[in-house]
């Protein structure tokens, strides 16, 4: 396909793109990951051209789901002047999600990815991440994965951004002054039509991806086989979830968990406190808050399916409990069962939605 | 004040255990509120104890606060009374949360009474949750010295950590007694009556322990002066503000832990804030130059900080659900204090006295009507 090549920095390539699309007025912002004046990364919503030297698209952070932050943004009303969006490959499949759930619009969004290495929890903003940017493009290149990289990034399977117009290509490079951009769909080239400079015939990094992939296949049968989740059953729930404080961050931070009021902030997950005596009575004791595990194993339905493995839910966790990994390796069971990637395809319907006449045919007897 | 000294040569909690089971094979109450370790051992929870056989697993005094107890309180009577006769053991702050939230009318103290801890603070929770045994062995020193580096900050500067301002009925003192001494003092004639029940007389002095309690005030009056002088010149001013909550991701924890911030949906979460056109988003970006997302983080602190202010009983719940390590919990108490000091409240010190809000008083705060940057 066809590509643009800049001779310059990853990121610089990306700004050097976005100015000539303001340049043009193809679009009227930005929407991507800066640097903030308190120096942490946040996204932000840019449409003065001169703040683009803010923006550090390939920064390995991820303070929030991009696609939970563009369906804010577009809940209401598609945006009305064209808007490059810069985020990674899990970000644009929950958007796509999030449309699906008409939690969001694509119109006038032009989607500009790249392969993706993955990100650092966020926790690690806290002391900065400039010390560990060396070491992260040296494991690009050399297609390692790195360890204290989120764990659902170690494990992911689907960075490369499918459903992207634009492609920076990453996947073996080192932080160099060559940049591919390749042209994915006829929405990037139109963006693109005028566009001066070096335009290539290029693809993506194939054989890179690959190997990237089955490292990263070999890595997540590492994480689920030290979970244990095969003997979890109702003791190992309550074991691993009983930790949890009943914050609900994880569900906060989840780009797919969508309700305004969660059914277990509603007043129907609230008991009388007869009701509480009478387990009580049963049982000789009961937990307060209640339904702790009731709760992840409700969430575990509710978004199992749409799940697109960011990992924002472990990030956000105030004890640590691997939410991410049990999530993770429900949702894959579940996404086999449809063969479904969420996300992958905008005009693939949630199978949960669609009615099909005839499936699972093995489990009605 | 009396009280009855005994010994516990195995520990604090084990000298609590024993008064709470008495208390209920004797039938003095039908169910204890009281924090258990979990079955995996890195945490602890409430629960709410029928079956005497259970009180030996329960830990009255962990060394963490991972859910304070009134939200706790606030599940069980929420939409009214239990007709049970409950005990809840609480720390101090927990007891106090409680109260505040009945005020709201969101916990319904009929039926409950409470047992209050002298308490040396609590330990981080993500520190915990790492390392317990670790941290278990350290809990040990710190209930002998009463102090320690690993203490969470809102403990440190905490001063009513005692039965200061604690409206709870029977409290169990350990602060200033020699070793293994431990003080039940009844804050009430009934619970008085209630340990005698179980053959606790209190007709003992109490002054070992009060003398303690004044040293360690002291020294926790100065650190809460000192934390108070540096936060001042770090959060005043937009800027500052701006620095201060930099590396805040907009996960409203601090709102959901919270045992005052009671709403069931925050105002940051709900349509006004979340459905927001796109052109509005747009115009804002375009004043700028552009915007953070998600918006309003500052908003919301302080929005928050507007909302539950007087009634923020300096728990540190905030602080230890943050998933950043933003010390909002010293920023909030700072400014609670300054409120609460204008309104000469103490939140949950009393379960009579209103909540300054929510009383109209004509003849008040006169010094404010004529300021001139307020016409």
């Amino acid at each position: 396909m066809k590509a643009l090549k800049i001779s310059k920095l990853p990121d610089d390539a990306i700004r050097e793109l976005l100015l000539s699309l303001f340049e043009r007025k193809k679009i009227g912002g930005v929407f991507a990951l800066a640097k903030t004046n308190t120096h942490n990364y946040a996204y932000a919503l840019i449409t003065n051209k001169e703040l683009l030297k803010n923006i550090t698209p390939t920064i390995p952070l991820m303070p929030a789901n991009a696609g939970k932050l563009l369906s804010r943004l577009t809940m209401i009303e598609p945006v009305s002047t064209p808007i490059a969006v810069v985020v990674r490959p899990c970000e644009l499949r929950a958007l796509f999600e999030l449309v699906k759930l008409e939690q969001a619009k694509l119109d006038n969004l032009l989607f500009v990815s790249f392969t993706c290495s993955g990100v650092y929890p966020t926790r690690f903003m806290i002391d900065g991440i400039e010390n560990k940017l060396k070491a992260y493009w040296e494991n690009i290149r050399t297609g390692q994965i790195l360890q204290d990289l989120r764990e659902s990034c170690r494990i992911c399977e689907n960075f490369v951004p499918d459903n992207a117009d634009i492609i920076l290509t990453l996947m073996g490079k080192d932080n160099s002054n060559e940049s591919i951009l390749l042209i994915k769909t006829e929405k990037g080239k139109n963006f693109l039509e005028d566009k001066s400079g070096q335009l290539i015939e290029a693809d993506l990094e194939l054989k890179k991806i690959e190997n990237m992939r089955s490292k990263r296949i070999d890595e997540k049968k590492r994480v689920f086989a030290d979970l244990k989740t095969e003997d979890f059953g109702i003791k190992g729930l309550t074991e691993i979830f009983g930790r949890c404080i009943n914050c609900h961050a994880c569900s906060k931070a989840c780009p797919v968990c969508y309700c305004k009021l969660c059914y277990f902030e509603s007043s129907e997950s609230e008991y009388s406190s007869s009701t509480l005596e009478k387990e009580l009575n049963k049982r000789g004791a009961v937990r307060l808050p209640t339904d702790t595990v009731f709760y992840h194993v409700g969430r575990l339905i509710h978004v199992g399916i749409t799940c697109v493995g960011c990992g924002m839910c472990s990030d956000a966790c105030p004890t640590s409990i691997p939410v991410f990994t049990i999530f993770n390796k429900t949702a894959e069971h579940v996404q086999q069962l449809f063969d479904y990637i969420p996300g992958r395809k905008i005009d693939e319907q949630i199978p949960l939605s669609t009615f099909n006449k005839k499936e699972f045919e093995e489990v009605e007897d | 004040m009396k009280g009855k000294i005994i010994t516990s040569q195995n520990g604090l909690n084990q000298a609590i255990k024993g008064i709470l089971k008495s208390l209920l094979e004797k039938g003095l109450f039908d169910a204890i509120l009281v924090p258990t370790r979990v079955p995996s051992g890195e945490s602890f929870v409430y629960l709410l104890i029928k079956d005497k056989n259970l009180i030996e697993s329960c830990t009255p005094l962990p060394p963490i606060m991972p859910i304070q107890g009134a939200r706790a309180l606030r599940e069980l009577t929420r939409l009214g009374k239990t007709s049970l006769k409950i005990l809840c053991v609480m720390r101090p702050c927990e007891v106090r949360a409680s109260v505040e939230l009945s005020k709201l009318k969101q916990v319904n103290l009929e039926n409950i009474s409470f047992m209050s801890i002298d308490c040396p603070g609590a330990f981080i929770l993500k520190d915990y949750i790492n390392d317990p045994e670790k941290f278990d062995k350290l809990y040990q020193n710190t209930l002998k010295d009463w102090e320690g580096e690993n203490i969470r900050p809102s403990c440190n500067i905490c001063v009513r950590f005692s039965h200061q301002d604690t409206p709870a009925d029977i409290h169990i003192g350990k602060i200033g007694m020699k070793e293994n001494g431990v003080i039940i003092v009844p804050l009430s004639t009934q619970s008085n009556e209630l340990l005698s029940k179980i053959d606790i007389e209190c007709t003992q002095e109490t002054t070992e322990w009060q003398t303690g309690i004044k040293e360690k005030l002291q020294k926790k009056a100065e650190n809460r002066n000192k934390a108070f002088s540096e936060l001042k010149g770090n959060v005043s001013g937009m800027e500052n503000l701006n620095n201060f909550f930099s590396n805040c991701i907009n996960c409203h924890n601090c709102m959901r832990v919270c045992p005052i911030c009671y709403c069931r949906q925050c105002f940051f979460d709900s349509s006004d804030e979340v459905r927001i056109a796109a052109e509005n988003y747009f115009s804002r970006a375009q004043n700028k130059g552009g915007i953070k997302f998600p918006t309003d983080m500052i908003f919301f602190h302080l929005g928050r900080m507007s909302h539950m202010g007087i009634s923020c009983i300096g728990c540190g719940a905030c602080e230890d659900a943050c998933p950043m390590d933003v010390p909002i919990a010293q920023v909030f108490e700072f400014m609670a204090d300054e409120l609460q000091k204008m309104f000469n409240y103490i939140p949950g010190r009393d379960r009579e006295e209103q909540i300054p809000v929510l009383i109209y008083k004509e003849d008040e705060l006169h010094e404010y009507e004529d300021m001139e940057d307020l016409k």
